[in-house]
């Protein structure tokens, strides 16, 4: 598979402190991407080093294997966190500005602005200004902007902040119609659940550095507990006992008429070993095996590479 | 269309468009033309609060003191006993009561005034006097008027620089309009750009935008597209002013009373004869200073021919490009490292220092435009635009000229680059602030 972005051994300082040390990752052409880390990680150095707002201090940035240029920032649409319109100026208009600004034809970008307003059924807005729409419609307008040029790469820094959720469902979706047709998009946020459900790979970085690289199901593999979630009927102190010494019960509650408990499994033991424990017992429904969120990998990682002792 | 365009045009069309810019164009003009015209049109104007009451004892100077436009006398009480006239003085329009006592020898008369009448007013009824006892007293002793005539002399200094006559008065007002404007232009469209930055700055559009073009781009492109704006404007200026001014000069051509009046009055004042008349004479003094102020109008047109336009006109498009470049650059850089108005200020004074120095030695300059500080002003950058305007007109050494033009274009590119780096850090630096120290090191960031 190609990569669309390579980044390698980027270093960014500033006078007081060092944003970005050493930081490498491949951006996979065609996948959604997220770019996580807690607040003050270096993400949006890193952002601004790819969209080419700031430079590194060492290291370098490929873009489909050439290393970045000007031209680039054509084949790309950035929405930043913090981001605005000119208020005084009318919606329509503005638009059009901003899609000229990344090598659009006016009437080019007049029609396809006028297809997405009709998507997003905002036909009437185009002569109002900016300033007499709500926060989350100004949103919808700048998202429109971001992807009205077809960039090869999308990069989206908290995209859905201030949408509510019939509007996060419709901008999800759209992230989702993009990828298939071929677009590549970094998403950089804090809310886990949609990195879950939406990105494909992901870079953690903490404290200036990549802490954790990788497929998202691997990576939520490879920080599995080992716990199992069995849905069974029967006697729960008979399920208890049969357990007990050798297993783990951390849960056990009611659910639709079922017992349901949740295992782990201690090293040295398998899934076939707790099944074979648990069958004398009582009638297994279903077995499942709980996978870490993307929360929990994260809040994981993030502590347990903060020093938090000092020699 | 280069991206730099598209953020002309922008900013260009947001501007124009505004209602701001239509009340400024038009009431610019408007402006200039009353402070022009509105002194003139005052001081021909005879002020009601001047009417003085003549009370003479000695009968002598009944009707023969001239209203000016500083006074006016009313001759009406003239035989009236002080006594009486004081009482009715309080309730009366008159603003004062010249008194003439009957003595041997005129030394003091009283002038009976509600409020303080002024030193105009004051140097006014002197001054007549005085010419009126002169007259008399050479009368006589049988000295004739023609003799004094003859041997009064009224010499003037005729400036010939090279072999062409040139108006030192004419060259002073004009280096001091011309860099007047330059000063207000500097001013007023540097701000606006600023003012531009720090709006895409507090929006957060910037970055947004700065992703596809070159922050250096956005600022050349905004410093561009307000000086733009600001070109339109003062053509809009010069042109509605050129019409003003044509309109006010034919409106006072045609206001112009017949001449016959004004001889009248001169030859009545010639003669000595009692002006009973009071309508007449204020009549007459107003076509005197209308004739006057077109007589300054005609001198005004007699300069436009004597002015070496090219150097001066040259110079001006110059120094007023010159000067908004370099400025309008640094005030870029101001509205990056800001967040809010209210930190603007520590930036923007030494910004705005020598433009206001430059504009408080300009009346040393233009009354001595060869001096050593009008030389040095008129050579350093900052204030060069300035300062060198206002000292064109009286023509400059060339080597002056091409030092000052050289250092100003050579600094347009070193605040250009400086304001640049300082810009391209700035505009996403928020929540901070900032220092000189920091803005040093803005510069050499990567």
């Amino acid at each position: 598979m190609d990569n669309i972005i390579t980044a390698k051994n980027i270093v960014k300082r500033y006078s007081q402190h060092v944003a970005l040390n050493d930081v490498s990752f491949t951006v996979p052409t065609g996948t959604i991407y997220g770019l996580l880390g807690p607040n003050g990680a270096g993400k949006t150095s890193m952002i601004r080093i790819i969209n080419q707002i700031t430079a590194p201090d060492s290291g370098e940035v490929l873009f489909n294997n050439e290393k970045l240029a000007p031209y680039h920032a054509m084949q790309i649409g950035y929405l930043p966190e913090e981001r605005g319109l000119y208020k005084k100026m009318k919606v329509g208009e503005q638009a059009v500005y901003l899609a000229r600004l990344k090598g659009m034809e006016k009437a080019d970008a007049i029609a396809k602005l006028k297809e997405w307003f009709i998507k997003f059924d905002i036909k009437t807005w185009w002569d109002k200004k900016v300033e007499d729409l709500s926060k989350g419609m100004q949103q919808k307008v700048q998202f429109i902007v971001t992807v009205l040029h077809q960039p090869k790469l999308l990069i989206l820094d908290e995209p859905f902040s201030g949408f509510d959720p019939i509007n996060v469902e419709i901008i999800r979706n759209e992230l989702l119609r993009m990828k298939n047709e071929g677009t590549t998009i970094i998403l950089s946020t804090h809310n886990m659940s949609s990195v879950e459900e939406l990105c494909d790979n992901l870079t953690l970085i903490n404290q200036s550095k990549v802490v954790l690289e990788g497929n998202v199901n691997e990576l939520r593999h490879r920080f599995k507990l080992h716990v199992w979630e069995v849905k069974f009927q029967g006697n729960e102190d008979s399920v208890k006992n049969a357990l007990t010494g050798k297993y783990e019960l951390l849960e056990l509650f009611q659910e639709n008429n079922l017992t349901v408990g949740k295992i782990k499994i201690p090293e040295g033991l398998n899934s076939n070993d707790l099944l074979r424990t648990l069958l004398p017992a009582c009638t297994v429904i279903n077995f499942s095996e709980i996978l870490p969120s993307m929360s929990e990998v994260f809040i994981s990682v993030v502590t347990s590479t903060n020093p938090t002792k000092k020699a | 269309m280069s991206k730099i365009s598209l953020i002309i045009q922008r900013e260009y069309i947001t501007r124009v468009r505004k209602k701001s810019f239509l009340v400024i164009s038009i009431l610019g003009p408007l402006l200039f033309a009353g402070i022009i015209f509105v002194p003139a049109l005052l001081a021909s104007t005879k002020n009601e609060n001047q009417r003085i009451v003549v009370v003479d004892e000695t009968k002598a100077l009944c009707g023969i003191m001239e209203s000016n436009s500083s006074v006016h006398y009313d001759y009406g009480y003239c035989n009236v006993g002080i006594g009486e006239v004081k009482k009715i003085f309080a309730d009366s329009a008159h603003a004062s009561v010249l008194y003439i006592h009957k003595t041997e020898q005129l030394q003091q008369v009283q002038l009976y005034s509600k409020s303080d009448p002024g030193i105009d007013v004051v140097s006014a009824i002197e001054n007549q006097l005085n010419t009126i006892f002169e007259k008399a007293n050479m009368k006589a002793n049988n000295l004739d008027q023609s003799i004094i005539d003859g041997v009064k002399s009224n010499i003037k200094v005729q400036d010939i620089v090279g072999n062409q006559e040139t108006h030192s008065d004419y060259n002073m007002a004009l280096g001091y309009v011309s860099s007047f404007f330059i000063y207000l232009f500097v001013l007023l469209y540097s701000v606006q750009v600023m003012r531009g930055v720090m709006e895409e700055k507090t929006n957060r559009i910037v970055e947004i935008i700065i992703s596809s073009v070159r922050p250096f781009q956005l600022m050349m492109g905004k410093v561009i597209g307000v000086g733009l704006v600001g070109l339109t404007q003062f053509l809009i200026w010069v042109l509605l002013g050129w019409g003003i001014y044509g309109f006010g000069s034919s409106y006072i051509q045609a206001q112009q009373i017949n001449p016959k009046n004004v001889t009248t009055t001169e030859q009545t004042i010639k003669s000595g004869r009692p002006i009973e008349d009071d309508k007449a004479t204020a009549t007459n003094i107003r076509a005197g200073s209308k004739s006057a102020m077109y007589a300054t109008l005609d001198n005004v047109d007699t300069m436009l021919r004597a002015t070496n336009w090219i150097l001066v006109i040259g110079g001006f498009i110059f120094y007023f490009l010159g000067g908004y470049l370099l400025f309008s650059a640094l005030f870029a850089a101001v509205g990056s490292a800001v967040d809010q108005d209210t930190d603007t200020q520590q930036f923007m004074l030494p910004v705005t220092a020598p433009l206001i120095l430059s504009i408080a030695v300009m009346g040393g300059i233009i009354t001595n435009p060869h001096s050593a500080m009008a030389v040095w002003f008129s050579i350093i950058p900052l204030t060069s635009p300035i300062a060198m305007m206002a000292r064109l007109p009286f023509g400059v050494p060339p080597w002056q000229l091409e030092l000052s033009m050289t250092l100003l274009v050579a600094s347009i590119f070193g605040a250009v680059w400086l304001a640049g780096r300082i810009y391209r850090i700035g505009l996403l630096m928020y929540g901070k602030k900032v220092t000189y120290r920091e803005l040093g090191k803005w510069i050499f960031y990567k």
